[in-house]
């Protein structure tokens, strides 16, 4: 276990960082653009229409689940969310967008997403990951499962897509994994994402095959991109841009295999455990929660990528054999692991 | 709708108010001993509920004959009833005949100008249903109409998708199309998202025109029609798909800017076997990835039945 401490900083729910005149912004113009009156839209989120036009605001991540929310019950349809998204990249975020808009290749583009995510996207962080031939981005909650984690997933999808497929001009046969359950509107899934969606998985997730890693794009440049990096490294000695639920979530798949508990994660954080717990609940979390889902997601990326075996997987995650294993995968799932992955595809 | 309707609402005001004066004036109170409060809330009550009735008109509608006589009637009948209610809080009697004479006349009086006022909206509203036809077919239900485009959404159409299928008239073919606008991503990167928006309104009314009255335009998802084609063979059918593909490309559509906007589409279509919604549905969505695929190569809109 990694013994070598240095304090760790995080953002939680009520911090404010997010520039209202970004990306919630975006949002609130598309609403107004249909007539919805600006009062409702805001009710609630403690904002007011005329600050978020000045570009000194920032929010919290409360603030603007709570304005989603809104959005949410007041729209009729059920694209609100692929439309938004599609509105979202590159954006003009500064220098952000300039370095997004001359990504070179879904490699470059990936890295920059990854790095700039609490930028980008600062509710639903991405992750860059290659595995077995593919390549791709996973989806990580910042701040914990809300009601509006299904709304904030197709938006960011959405945008990501949009944006790989206009900035490159190919077509992309992406395909989608998600941590929730189906929907009733997949046509909405089927026009605005394409390619294929599974549902009720471990992760959230999209990939293609890794041929398109390294494929050209038209518009790209090297050298602002690379510069876009470097910028990246700069800032990073600068207060952290992770999501409480994404630090923890982050701690706790990077030594799963180290048989951790509450209190462990507690130390790590320099939090009781008595704080600590306050803190998850808040973010509408649990640690055990937190750690079955990172166990089973290690797990199936054990057994798909990995190629390993039942009794190999419990024992890297520190089970007592292997029935032991069984047992929670059915509970984790209501599947045992052979018909769960089988289930994937 | 509420601000057209100025002197409604100062018309309503001074009458409440006035009718109110003019009882209060003339008649003594009765003492609290006196008051049967169930009478008054149930008379008063039903006043407002009158009044609560009129605001939902003058909401809901612009000015107009029909407006006004639904008004003026409902208004009349607020009269009879509301004095009614009064006649529990001021005493009536030998000295005030004008009593009986308001409560009695005015409520008939608001019922015949509200039948006259009926009347006419179902005049009115056959003027707007021959306009609404395609849009909406058989039934109303707002909560299914899309956004963007003011045309019904899928929910509505598969409703119907399902009536149809399931109807016993063995004779009654019909075709189910789907079009999709080729590369509209592209159009919202160079006009933006709000353009593209305007677009899908705007396409939504030329397919709309280039329909037949019993046909069914609806909005699948993003920059996706689907259209039900009520009787008609998979021939016809194929007609009617170039004809919608013609016209979208003939379609010069201006920007805010007045930029010009090229656009063309592609159509997948199936016709009606032993099918579901689902199975009809996947076979009309086959051909139009067909179609697409070979839009890529020529660029021009291409029609495909499955």
């Amino acid at each position: 276990m990694n013994s070598f401490h240095h304090e760790r900083t995080w953002l939680e729910l009520q911090d404010k960082f997010i520039p209202a005149h970004w990306q919630p912004a975006i949002l609130l113009d598309l609403m107004l653009q249909h007539e919805f009156n600006s009062h409702k839209l805001l009710h609630g989120t403690s904002i007011f229409y005329d600050d978020l036009l000045d570009s000194q605001l920032c929010i919290s991540a409360e603030q603007y689940f709570k304005f989603i929310s809104n959005c949410r019950k007041l729209y009729p349809g059920t694209d609100l969310s692929f439309r938004y998204g599609q509105r979202l990249l590159p954006g003009t975020y500064s220098d952000y967008s300039y370095f997004l808009k001359h990504a070179s290749s879904l490699h470059g583009a990936f890295q920059l997403l990854e790095k700039f995510g609490g930028i980008l996207s600062p509710l639903l962080r991405p992750e860059y990951f290659i595995e077995q031939g593919r390549c791709g981005l996973i989806w990580r909650s910042g701040f914990g499962q809300t009601s509006e984690h299904v709304f904030i997933c197709e938006a960011m999808l959405a945008a990501t897509r949009e944006f790989f497929r206009t900035q490159s001009g190919i077509q992309f046969p992406w395909r989608y994994e998600l941590d929730y359950v189906e929907p009733s509107y997949m046509e909405q899934y089927e026009v605005n994402l394409g390619g294929s969606v599974s549902f009720s998985r471990a992760v959230t997730r999209m990939f293609v095959d890794s041929q398109f890693l390294h494929q050209p794009w038209p518009s790209g440049s090297d050298n602002v991109y690379l510069r876009g990096l470097q910028k990246h490294s700069s800032l990073s000695h600068q207060k952290s841009q992770d999501g409480f639920i994404y630090l923890v979530n982050k701690l706790i798949l990077e030594n799963i295999r180290h048989g951790i508990d509450l209190d462990w994660l507690a130390v790590e954080l320099g939090l009781s455990p008595a704080t600590l717990k306050r803190k998850l609940k808040r973010h509408h979390s649990q640690f055990r929660w937190l750690l079955d889902t990172a166990r089973l997601e290690t797990a199936v990326h054990l057994f798909k990528a990995e190629g390993f075996t039942n009794e190999q997987v419990a024992s890297y995650l520190g089970f007592y054999d292997e029935a032991n294993l069984r047992r929670s995968f059915k509970r984790w799932t209501g599947m045992s692991p052979s018909d769960f992955l089988s289930s994937l595809c | 709708m509420l601000g057209l309707h100025k002197k409604w609402c100062l018309g309503i005001c001074v009458v409440v108010y006035g009718q109110l004066l003019i009882n209060a004036l003339l008649t003594t109170n009765k003492t609290w001993n006196e008051l049967d409060w169930l009478d008054i809330l149930g008379e008063g009550g039903t006043a407002l509920l009158i009044l609560l009735w009129l605001y939902f008109i003058l909401a809901a509608r612009p000015g107009g004959r029909v407006t006004n006589l639904m008004g003026a009637g409902l208004l009349a009948f607020f009269v009879g009833v509301f004095q009614d209610a009064l006649d529990e809080i001021f005493h009536m009697g030998a000295s005030t005949p004008w009593h009986s004479v308001v409560e009695s006349v005015a409520s008939p009086l608001g019922m015949i100008l509200m039948t006259v006022g009926l009347y006419f909206w179902r005049q009115e509203q056959g003027v707007v249903n021959r306009q609404l036809k395609k849009r909406e077919k058989l039934f109303r239900q707002h909560q299914l109409v899309d956004t963007v485009t003011q045309i019904t959404e899928l929910n509505y159409f598969k409703y119907h998708l399902r009536i149809a299928l399931s109807a016993k008239h063995v004779k009654r073919k019909f075709t189910l199309l789907l079009l999709d606008i080729n590369q509209f991503n592209r159009v919202n990167q160079r006009f933006g998202n709000a353009e593209g928006d305007r677009i899908l309104h705007a396409i939504s009314e030329l397919i709309m025109l280039n329909l037949r009255d019993d046909d069914l335009l609806s909005r699948y998802a993003g920059d996706r029609y689907a259209i039900l084609l009520a009787n008609t063979i998979e021939a016809e059918a194929n007609v009617i798909g170039q004809e919608l593909i013609a016209a979208i490309e003939h379609f010069a559509f201006k920007t805010l800017q007045g930029e010009r906007v090229r656009l063309a589409a592609s159509v997948g279509l199936a016709c009606a076997r032993e099918d579901s919604v689902d199975s009809i549905l996947m076979r009309a969505k086959q051909a139009l990835a067909l179609a697409k695929q070979q839009t890529n190569s020529s660029a021009l809109g291409q029609l495909v039945a499955v």
